[in-house]
């Protein structure tokens, strides 16, 4: 299915998952090639995000498995557990900076919380990190200071400041204007190619996922509508696939708490009663 | 893996790292240099990194401290057989001057 020869770094195997009684996985698999960029894209509410949040164990599997390196992460110990955080790196959409922290220091915690390094070398990765997301002359700033894009690019420093075997991101782009967006997609390929590192992009602009991904799956309403090298999801002739690829959304894919929300908000609007 | 040092006569120092260059290898690694630049002025480093199996962020940072180090004291200070995969590293920090042999020699 991944459309490579590399290790599978990790096997999601017939995943399924629950917010209360509504099930928004349904039997997923695919494998996640190592040092290669794997792309997960769908419209807003398909459970890309809820996807994300078990393959770095913030939710439990339900039925259904994750694989890392072949072992079972529901069965990891909490030794287990910790040994893969640090393995792993994560971007959250909104960046999930400590908002009491200069940007700096929020870079520096994972350095001075799981390492040995000494304060002039932490400093220097950190400078080197803020660097790379083009936010140099930012290290002083506090959080509410900067853009929600600058945010975001903060995140991506503090995700790298390990340098991790895995890197997790959730909507790159977003919230980003055209240059800056395209000046990460060049970030993520230059971690694939100088560290071989393997990344797994959560997205639903096109453009990015396929100028990034070596391995693209497409999530519908839950399940996995197609899976392959970016050519073979292009030359699909899937309805549903060739109807995402031509940004035609489907109403029915919307996310339905969103939607539900909005329709409760707007019958309050209108309650003159 | 390591770290070895041979001195010549003028306190020129050759700085031959073997192994990984990395979070877990760099505190130790920067001890024991720190230490023997402290007993011993060089007048020039010059870095061996023909052994290096792994280098990551931590390992670059090292690279920088010991340039500001050695280059602060009037001291000289190259890279030397630095491979393809050091000088992806390098690129990925923007750091690849670091590998110009020639481009930083110190004040002296």
């Amino acid at each position: 299915m991944a459309g490579t020869d590399a290790r599978a770094i990790i096997e999601v195997r017939n995943l399924n998952s629950f917010y209360g009684q509504r099930q928004v996985l349904r039997d997923i698999s695919f494998h996640v090639p190592a040092g290669k960029v794997t792309v997960i894209m769908g419209v807003s509410g398909c459970g890309k995000s809820t996807l994300l949040r078990h393959l770095i164990g913030l939710k439990p599997t339900g039925p259904g498995q994750i694989f890392v390196d072949g072992k079972d992460l529901a069965a990891f110990d909490s030794r287990e557990m910790e040994a893969y955080r640090k393995r792993i790196g994560v971007l959250f959409q909104a960046g999930a900076l400590f908002n009491s922290m200069t940007v700096q220091d929020n870079i520096a915690v994972p350095l001075r919380v799981h390492t040995r390094l000494a304060e002039p070398t932490i400093s220097i990765m950190v400078r080197i990190k803020l660097h790379q997301v083009g936010l140099t002359r930012f290290g002083d700033y506090m959080p509410s200071q900067l853009s929600g894009g600058m945010r975001k690019r903060a995140g991506l420093a503090r995700a790298l400041a390990m340098d991790p075997e895995i890197l997790f991101v959730d909507e790159p782009s977003s919230g980003l204007d055209p240059i800056t967006a395209a000046g990460l997609d060049d970030l993520i390929l230059e971690l694939r190619e100088a560290m071989g590192m393997t990344l797994i992009v959560v997205t639903h602009e096109l453009e990015s996922a396929f100028r990034i991904a070596d391995q693209l799956i497409v999530l519908d309403q839950g399940r996995v509508l197609a899976a392959g090298p970016p050519e073979s999801i292009r030359e699909s002739r899937d309805e549903r696939v060739v109807q995402f690829l031509s940004r035609r959304a489907d109403e029915r894919a919307r996310d339905q708490e969103g939607y539900l929300a909005e329709l409760l908000a707007a019958a309050g609007g209108r309650d003159r009663s | 893996m390591g770290i070895r040092l041979d001195w010549n006569e003028d306190g020129a120092v050759s700085v031959a790292i073997e192994g990984r260059l990395d979070l877990e290898t760099v505190p130790g690694i920067r001890k024991e240099l720190l230490k023997a630049f402290k007993k011993r002025r060089p007048t020039e480093v010059v870095v061996d990194l023909e052994g290096i199996g792994r280098m990551d962020t931590a390992g670059v940072a090292l690279l920088v401290e010991l340039r500001n180090l050695v280059s602060g004291k009037g001291g000289s200070w190259r890279l030397e057989r630095v491979s393809e995969s050091v000088m992806k590293m390098l690129e990925l920090a923007r750091l690849d001057i670091l590998a110009d042999a020639g481009a930083d020699h110190g004040r002296n």
